[in-house]
């Protein structure tokens, strides 16, 4: 008998059979939603995240002092640091020295708060923003200690009503006096992960070492070229400025980088969403027992059509091939409602928890791999039975 | 063409044991038409599932078409019913949830016959048996009669050595009985070889040989003469 055959017979007896079909099915349309849309949820949070780290800038690394360690006065970085490395490594395109202030916003404004960070020329490459009006920080702002300030288009609004506020001037009070700071460009605001934490802008870092009055820096954000190993680099940056500062044997300087941040979140939400699908293959096992029950009784009360087909001189394989194709015809039946589901379950949620959830190809091999294993587990057994059954003892079953 | 020597079917074990087949020896040669008769009780059925491969005698031989049954694999006891056999029961047997024409492709789609084949062989055996305009009604759209028509027609369209009938119009009323036996004559006619079980004297006088059981015992085997019919 050939398979075309033996999958009309089993659509035949599922269709006859359409509410008890359904049921049996139930089980692995749930399981089968339920890891697909887990997963399509899972690969798009995860694309979202990766998508919110690349505004971070992934070639950027962030060299910090260790806080934990106690410093030394010879400890802190330095503007000559930011020369040596400019000269030393040829895999970095821009170093910025962190550096920021809090302030506070004078005028009449509904929050108050700002963080000013320091920037150099590069700030705009470097900080991937979108320039809405005027310009970024230039090398005269920088060594002219220009009181001059990039902000963000929300305080622009803010303050002045619209986005175009070059040439405006903003009060700015720190711990010690208040500034008068120039408006020279505006940038789009960014939706950071937090949400929104306060008012932003970019002021020259020299001048931002004035108002805080230091020379000291914590850490320095590095920019690297597109294609290079920032591990490497990265080690080799630590060493040499172990080495300028005869602090080698103190370990005091760190590597923070969006790359090894974005790493360990995938790994992180790898193992959730591993778990979660664990835990909803559980629901697959379950599923996979209903078509066993269901292949048992239907054997049962199919034993009369059994010893006609064996008097018919169906084989031993040809009534195994049937039932065990019906088996999987159910479970695999189960499978596409569960994968339809699933795809309008991960459409809805994900519209409702705003993430841009897609059906993955990957999680759709996986629940037709599944549907067809279980078939094929679950119901080879009933199928045996089937097969073995004794045509006369099977011609009298009533 | 059919050789039963010896052929003897036990049931059970001491104090239950049942010899339903007591040393049964008989031929039967290409062409005849057969009856077996007797009482209910009287083994003929346990006889008819062992020519028809569906059980296995104790002891005994048997041999259709020069083929030695007792030695056969399950899946070459298979083949025999598919290939050499074509069984005709009382209650039909027929699969409710296929049309004449299904249960009738049936055995040959067991055969491997290709789709034209078959589609053009069940026409011909259905039309054989006056069912080229039911062919594609259930069997429960079928009256009594028409149900054991397309059973024969599924019985002969593997072309069989030998077709098996038990009791075929043992749930029949007299019109549709009268229908089947005239089918059964025709092919007898035509060459067919038929062995018919039955209890009804009248179908059993219609055959030209029968076997009269008792007690699992053949006790007369005689030629039935048609003078008079």
């Amino acid at each position: 008998m050939n398979f075309l055959e033996a999958f009309k017979i089993a659509f035949a007896a599922i269709w006859s059979n359409k509410m008890r079909s359904f049921l049996t099915m139930l089980g692995l349309i749930i399981g089968i939603s339920s890891v697909i849309t887990i997963v399509s949820l899972g690969n798009g949070t995860q694309a979202q995240l990766e998508e919110s780290f690349s505004t971070l800038g992934v070639n950027n690394v962030t060299i910090s002092l260790v806080r934990d360690n106690p410093i030394a006065p010879g400890d802190y970085l330095k503007e000559s640091d930011i020369d040596f490395l400019m000269e030393e490594f040829a895999a970095i395109d821009y170093i910025v020295p962190q550096i920021s202030a809090s302030g506070t916003l004078q005028g009449n404004v509904d929050s108050t708060a700002i963080t000013l960070s320091g920037a150099s020329e590069t700030v705009v490459l470097a900080e991937d923003l979108d320039l809405l009006a005027g310009r970024g920080i230039n090398a005269f702002d920088l060594n002219g200690y220009k009181k001059v300030m990039v902000m963000d288009s929300d305080l622009a609004t803010e303050l002045f009503g619209s986005e175009d506020a070059v040439g405006e001037t903003v009060m700015v009070a720190t711990g010690r006096a208040t500034h008068a700071l120039t408006v020279i460009g505006v940038y789009e605001s960014e939706e950071s992960l937090q949400g929104f934490s306060g008012y932003t802008g970019y002021v020259p870092y020299k001048t931002l070492m004035m108002i805080n009055n230091t020379t000291d820096f914590y850490g320095l954000t590095l920019t690297y070229h597109q294609d290079v190993d920032q591990g490497i680099e990265t080690a080799k940056v630590l060493s040499a400025l172990g080495q300028a500062h005869d602090n080698t044997d103190r370990d005091m300087y760190e590597s923070f980088s969006p790359e090894s941040l974005l790493e360990m979140v995938n790994s992180t939400m790898g193992m959730v969403t591993l778990f979660i699908s664990a835990i909803a293959a559980i629901s697959l096992v379950v599923g996979g027992i209903g078509v066993m029950n269901i292949m048992l009784v239907s054997v049962t009360e199919r034993t009369r059509e059994i010893g006609i087909r064996k008097a018919l001189g169906a084989k031993y394989r040809d009534i195994m091939v049937q039932f065990l194709i019906e088996a999987i015809t159910v479970s695999l039946l189960g499978g596409v409602i569960g994968v339809i589901v699933g795809g309008g379950l991960t459409t809805l949620v994900g519209n409702l928890i705003d993430i841009p959830a897609t059906l993955s190809f990957d999680a759709l091999l996986m629940a037709f791999g599944f549907s067809i294993s279980i078939g094929i587990f679950f119901g080879i057994y009933p199928a045996d039975k089937a097969a073995k059954l004794d045509p006369i003892v099977a011609l009298r079953h009533e | 063409m059919l050789t039963v020597k010896d052929l003897q079917k036990v049931y059970g074990q001491g104090d239950i044991r049942v010899e339903a087949l007591k040393r049964v020896s008989f031929q039967v040669d290409k062409g005849e038409f057969l009856s077996i008769v007797g009482h209910s009780g009287s083994g003929k059925s346990t006889l008819m599932n062992i020519l028809g491969c569906l059980d296995k005698p104790t002891s005994g031989e048997y041999v259709l078409d020069d083929k030695l049954i007792k030695d056969l694999s399950e899946e070459a006891l298979s083949e025999v019913r598919n290939a050499k056999i074509g069984f005709v029961f009382q209650s039909f047997n027929l699969l409710p949830q296929l049309s004449a024409f299904k249960n009738v492709e049936l055995s040959m789609i067991y055969a491997g016959v290709p789709k034209e084949e078959r589609t053009r062989r069940a026409r011909e055996v259905l039309a054989r048996v006056g069912l080229e305009d039911r062919m594609h009604h259930l069997p429960t759209e079928l009256s009594g009669g028409q149900k054991q028509r397309v059973a024969i027609a599924r019985a002969l369209v593997n072309r069989p050595a030998i077709l098996l009938a038990d009791e075929p119009t043992g749930n029949l009323d007299s019109e549709s009985t009268r229908e089947i036996l005239e089918i059964f004559k025709g092919l007898h006619e035509e060459g067919v070889t038929i062995l018919l079980v039955t209890h009804e004297e009248d179908v059993a006088r219609m055959t030209n040989r029968r076997l009269f059981f008792s007690d699992g015992e053949l006790i007369k085997d005689e030629e039935v003469s048609h003078e008079f019919s």
